[in-house]
């Protein structure tokens, strides 16, 4: 049943907001990332680095946010989904690849009891048994107890860990082969996030579903990620394998890492990365971190974002001076 | 895949201390609070209604009889009203009175006040409900229609154009419609009535339409405000990914979780529109309860002023009752105080 393989490869990526009368507002530019089959990896960066529309792009809901993918390609399993058409994208949105949202607090209906919103998500899949044995199945599947209870309640009665179990059991009523978790332990308290974490890992493990993780948390997604994709400005500036964020090679990275708190010496002073990561839309030429960077000389700010050194699949980086570093 | 006992339970524990059944105890409980406050209200806008016109000038034996009528005859007559007795008896023999179904009788026209109410109220309802339904009928797809189009010159038309409906005054357009489709089309009798269902619809439309051009941008300008706050909602998008088909994805992403602001609002709607629709019924010569009020404010009808207000007071409370619990119904989020 697990295949081998690249599943889904970003080439190149960029996605924009069109405008009638005034430029195309560029909001990612050069996201380039695979994930294997039943790999889980992770996207790190700041808020407004282009995550979420990398989803976005991914699960193909960036039409009703008004932007669209406006160049590169977006492969999944042989198909550009930058290219399809709507009509497609119903049979292929939420079937093959599953969504946890944003937010657990806000992710479920409010209005409907999580019996119905598994029902709608089961209601297109083939499988055994009636729509609420499975969905039962599914709830004991994120492990939630007393699931008869659970069925009949609406989400304002669950905790925040609970609507994100019931996202994720909704997310895999359709057995998908990519699941997408976009900061699925915000507003979450330590121990929760934790447990959501080994529910993530283990899903990996039994269904062999591929997981992205986004998160702005480098530690937890170098913990637990096979791979992890750096984002910066609407850039992919680093990609790497497991642990090997331990040893950046992007000045970004490193500043990320350094800012780690739980790095921090007790009682020392927390680093933070100067400046802010420059605004979409005000974009300078160059390296987009060259503002920010420790590192910087002066061939940094002229022409194009640098495009990511290295072999495919093997440790990127997106600087033009890696190897000082 | 065994559950990890120690650290779920704190969920397990609150999800014990919502289970549904208690849910249902807490909303019965609260029922019969309300229903027991409307009781309250009920009583006050009672004994407000019989005291106000009491306290003001003006007497409604010496307008029964007319200017030449002797001292005597109002004396008697007084008698016959119980007019005579202290303020409090007369509150408690009418108080005592409402629950036999006993309303008293005008003193202007010796007929029963609970007559007075049966025939003329449900004209005045039936323009009210004509005109809900017209507003609801309007206002939800605009709403939503406005709401779903991209395109800001929609919205912009929008506001626009609501603005102008809300600012036209109710009686300049019931004239110009009485005039135009009255006179002009002869689509509606510009006079006259007749009781009984589909009959009455023909001398009723025109108000209720009226009625709308208020109701419709108010109503649909809240629940747009509403929508657009729900479709920046996360849900929303877990909606669309899931593929929820057209209709439902309209009422149960989209209307419901919105519709809970409307729906209070259309209640309070409804009791401003009962006391506002004497300009309505006035126009259009139509026998509203509206109308009957105003005669025997005029009169110093005691006896069908205060009735008339009472019955005023407990349709709001009930309506607002009703308002409350459909959305809550709507959307469990919203509490029922």
């Amino acid at each position: 049943m697990k295949q081998a393989g690249t599943l889904l490869d970003l080439v190149d990526v960029e996605i924009g907001i069109p405008h009638p009368r005034r430029d195309t507002l560029v909001i990612v530019r050069k996201a380039n990332f695979s994930v294997n089959y039943g790999e889980m990896v992770g996207i790190v960066g700041e808020s407004g680095s282009g995550k979420t529309m990398v989803c976005r792009a991914i699960i193909g809901t960036l039409k009703r946010r008004g932007a669209e993918v406006i160049g590169g390609q977006v492969n999944f399993e042989g198909q550009d989904l930058s290219k399809i058409s709507e009509s497609t994208w119903k049979s292929l949105r939420g079937k093959v690849i599953g969504y946890v949202p944003q937010s657990a607090l806000a992710g479920p209906n409010p209005v409907l009891t999580i019996e119905k919103q598994l029902a709608e998500a089961l209601e297109n899949t083939d499988g055994k048994g009636s729509i609420k044995e499975r969905s039962k199945e599914l709830l004991d599947l994120v492990k939630i107890r007393r699931i008869d209870t659970v069925l009949r309640q609406y989400p304002y009665q669950l905790s925040g860990g609970m609507r994100q179990r019931v996202m994720i059991a909704c997310a895999l009523a359709t057995s998908p082969k990519l699941l997408i978790a976009d900061e699925p332990t915000t507003g979450l308290d330590v121990t929760v996030q934790s447990q959501i974490m080994e529910l993530l890992k283990e899903i990996r493990k039994e269904l062999g579903t591929a997981i992205i993780l986004i998160s702005h948390d480098l530690a937890l997604v170098d913990d637990v990620c096979d791979k992890v994709v750096v984002m910066h400005a609407g850039a992919t500036v680093e990609v790497g394998g497991t642990g090997s964020m331990a040893k950046p090679k992007h000045p970004y990275t490193i500043a990320l890492n350094s800012s780690r708190i739980d790095i921090a010496k007790p009682g020392g002073e927390l680093i933070t990365i100067a400046g802010n990561p420059p605004s979409v839309g005000e974009w300078m030429a160059g390296c987009r971190f060259a503002l920010r960077c420790s590192y910087k000389e002066a061939d940094c700010a002229v022409g194009e974002h640098p495009p990511l050194f290295g072999e495919r699949g093997g440790h990127q980086t997106a600087c033009l001076h890696a190897d000082k570093i | 895949m065994a559950p990890d006992k120690a650290s779920t339970a704190p969920e397990e524990i609150l999800a014990e201390q919502r289970l549904p059944d208690k849910n249902k105890i807490a909303l019965r409980r609260t029922l019969i609070g309300r229903i027991f406050r409307s009781l309250v209200v009920g009583f006050w806008v009672m004994f407000i209604a019989f005291s106000l016109l009491r306290f003001s000038p003006g007497d409604p034996i010496r307008n029964a009889l007319g200017t030449d009528a002797t001292e005597e005859a109002v004396a008697a007559l007084r008698e016959v009203y119980g007019l005579d007795r202290p303020f409090f008896i007369q509150f408690w023999n009418y108080f005592t009175g409402v629950f036999q179904g006993d309303f008293g009788v005008s003193f202007f026209s010796s007929r029963d006040v609970s007559e007075v109410i049966s025939t003329h109220l449900p004209v005045t309802l039936m323009i009210i409900l004509l005109s809900i339904l017209g507003a609801v009928t309007l206002a939800v797809p605009i709403a939503l229609s406005v709401a779903l189009s991209r395109r800001p010159g929609v919205t912009y038309f929008f506001r626009t154009a609501t603005s102008i409906s809300l600012a036209l005054p109710g009686f300049f357009l019931a004239l110009i419609g009485l005039l135009y489709f009255g006179t002009v089309l002869n689509w509606a009798p510009a006079a006259g009535y007749e009781g009984n269902f589909p009959g009455n619809l023909k001398y009723l439309w025109l108000p209720a339409l009226v009625n709308c051009f208020s109701l419709v941008p108010i109503l649909s300008r809240v629940l747009h405000s509403s929508l657009m706050d729900t479709l920046d909602e996360e849900y929303v998008e877990t909606g669309v990914i899931r593929g929820v088909r057209k209709l439902r994805f309209y009422w149960s992403y989209m209307l419901r979780p919105s519709l809970a602001p409307t729906v209070v609002l259309l209640s309070y709607m409804i009791g401003v529109m009962i006391g506002g629709t004497v300009v309505m019924e006035t126009i259009f010569s139509l026998p509203g309860i509206g109308r009957e009020l105003i005669q025997a404010v005029d009169t110093r009808d005691y006896a069908v002023v205060q009735s008339i207000v009472m019955v005023f007071g407990l349709i709001v409370v009930f309506v607002s009752f009703i308002g409350d619990l459909l959305g809550y119904l709507l959307d469990r989020r919203v509490t029922l105080s």
